[in-house]
């Protein structure tokens, strides 16, 4: 039998519901988690992705915060984020698995030092728990594998699991690992029964079996099965309406279709912005290059851009004059003294954590566009003025059949 | 002089500022060069995948496969066709859907898939707020 009776999972459930609301008091937490969450959910655009979780590195590293998000770590952070008091826990509690390894290794020598023996095969509280393992904490199971290998010992993690189930009482283990860490260690997993197959719901059975050396296979499907069902998860919280469908083959096709609606949207919206197009330009130069310069990592990439940039923004307005008499007309508009630059950068640069950055810019851009459109109309006459001003700008002015990579 | 560059924040989403950056410079461009009605659809379209595909990381198979798709007139179809591609049949469509699926095992894909819809949906939307800008502009005047 491998499934725990629920009274103890509701027991888990609620003791480490407790412990959880003792060790994140309130008047504690707020500040790393918050920050952190703020950090994590503007960067992304879907607060489920995880897959960026390496940028996250940013993490105050309160060595006791960290702590204890990783005695955690394995929670659930879907299942658990409406119910968990600080909705800041599972993403803090993501960041700390990825920079924690460090603090698990110092964990794991304790649970050494704490459990004397290596056996573990003692009784019936480890060989029926069920897990409920979640995107992330099968995802940080994988890199604290990698923080393990070094040590090749299946009994030390077992006893970091034991550990880590009697710290945090929440019945959770790490799930079983992979074949080319494991097989050839595996002393005395747990009696898990039989080879079950997955079963349903979010119980995932995490020990690894009693003699089970040989059977590589199993394990290795069952871990892929697991990644492939966390990324159907995933999935499934991207495409809309998909809630309710169970299933693999009922979710390809709808993740097909939506995909599919994707694309035929941006062929439809290539074409209306062709017929709205002329009516456009962008000061790129002001609106990107300063935050490119202060933020991108790739440097590289945005220093191709800048001359680009300035020579998008130099491109007098509308397709008609060709000729590249590059006035830089909207930077020269710019530096004219225009009391909506701050405007501009005050509406692009807002601290909405929450917010997409993409809708402030496109708001910001729009923004620009319209008073470009104004500032041309208006001042076209000055235009050679504004020329002779500018001259310091002629020499980032890259030549107008720059090649861009579209 | 009035004009100032500001100390700016850090970035919140850079990834999808890149994004527009791309695909908003690309417009502008494109406004300029071309003339026809169809070759300026297939120009902003293109330099849409573009725009999506330049802020990925490097590691995105997609990636490789639409910048290349874009980049090379011809069209030199280097897929590697693994074996194992038969055994997952329910797989095939989202394959063909996504640029550079083929060689790819259907864990990977299942990931590629969730990067390419995310770049996707913000494409779109920054698409759709751009058109959508200009028309109410539009209507104001």
């Amino acid at each position: 039998m491998n499934y725990e009776p629920p009274s103890r999972d509701q027991l888990n459930w609620t003791h480490s519901m407790d412990l959880l609301s003792t060790i994140f008091p309130p008047q504690v937490t707020p500040a790393p988690t918050v920050a952190i969450s703020g950090e994590i959910s503007s960067f992304v655009d879907d607060p489920l992705n995880s897959m960026h979780i390496n940028h996250l590195m940013s993490v105050p590293n309160d060595p006791a915060f960290i702590e204890r998000a990783a005695s955690y770590s394995s929670f659930s952070a879907e299942n658990y984020g409406s119910t968990v008091a600080q909705f800041g826990l599972p993403e803090a509690v993501k960041l700390s698995k990825v920079s924690s390894s460090k603090f698990l290794k110092a964990k794991e020598s304790r649970a050494q030092s704490e459990l004397g023996d290596g056996e573990f095969g003692s009784g019936p509280e480890d060989s029926s728990v069920t897990n409920i393992v979640s995107v992330t904490g099968t995802r940080n199971v994988k890199k604290r594998k990698a923080a393990y290998k070094s040590k090749g010992k299946v009994a030390e993690e077992n006893d970091l699991n034991e550990k880590k189930c009697r710290s945090a009482e929440s019945g959770e283990k790490e799930e079983a690992k992979p074949k080319e860490d494991q097989n050839k260690d595996k002393k005395s997993g747990k009696v898990n029964g039989s080879k079950s197959p997955e079963p349903p719901t979010d119980y995932i059975h995490v020990r690894a079996r009693r003699g089970q050396a040989t059977d590589s296979h199993s394990l290795a499907e069952r871990v892929r099965r697991e990644k492939i069902s966390q990324r159907m998860k995933l999935l499934q919280d991207l495409v809309p309406g998909c809630n309710k469908i169970t299933g693999k083959a009922l979710m390809l096709d709808e993740i097909i279709n939506y995909v599919q609606s994707l694309q035929r949207q941006v062929e439809f919206l290539s074409m209306k912005l062709v017929t709205v197009n002329p009516r456009l330009d962008f000061n790129l130069d002001n609106l990107f290059t300063k935050e490119f310069l202060t933020n991108q990592a790739k440097a590289s990439a945005s220093n191709s851009l800048y001359p680009i940039g300035n020579s998008a923004a130099a491109f007098p307005f509308g397709h008609q004059s060709k000729e590249s008499n590059s006035f830089p007309l909207t930077v020269s508009n710019l530096i004219d003294g225009n009391c909506s630059l701050s405007q501009y950068e005050s509406i692009l640069y807002q601290p909405s954590s929450m917010e997409s950055s993409l809708d402030m810019f496109v708001g910001a851009a729009s923004q620009v566009g319209n008073l470009l459109d104004d500032l041309y109309f208006g001042q076209n006459q000055q235009t050679e003025e504004i020329g002779g001003a500018s001259q310091s700008f002629h020499g980032q002015l890259s030549a107008t059949n720059m090649k861009i990579e579209y | 002089m009035n004009y100032k560059r500001k100390r700016t924040p850090a970035n919140p989403n850079p990834r999808s500022s890149m994004q527009a950056f791309h695909f908003l410079r690309s417009l502008s461009l494109i406004n300029l060069r071309t003339a026809t009605f169809h070759k300026r659809c297939r120009a902003i379209r293109r330099a849409a995948y573009a725009s999506m595909a330049s802020s990925t990381k490097p590691d995105r198979a997609w990636r490789h496969a639409v910048l290349s798709r874009l980049r090379r007139k011809a069209r030199p179809v280097r897929v590697r066709v693994k074996a194992r591609r038969r055994k997952a049949h329910h797989d095939d469509a989202l394959r063909r859907i996504l640029p550079g699926g083929e060689a790819m095992d259907s864990s990977r894909l299942l990931e590629e898939t969730i990067d390419y819809v995310q770049r996707l949906r913000a494409q779109v939307k920054l698409m759709q707020e751009i058109v959508d800008s200009v028309k109410k502009k539009e209507s104001e005047e």
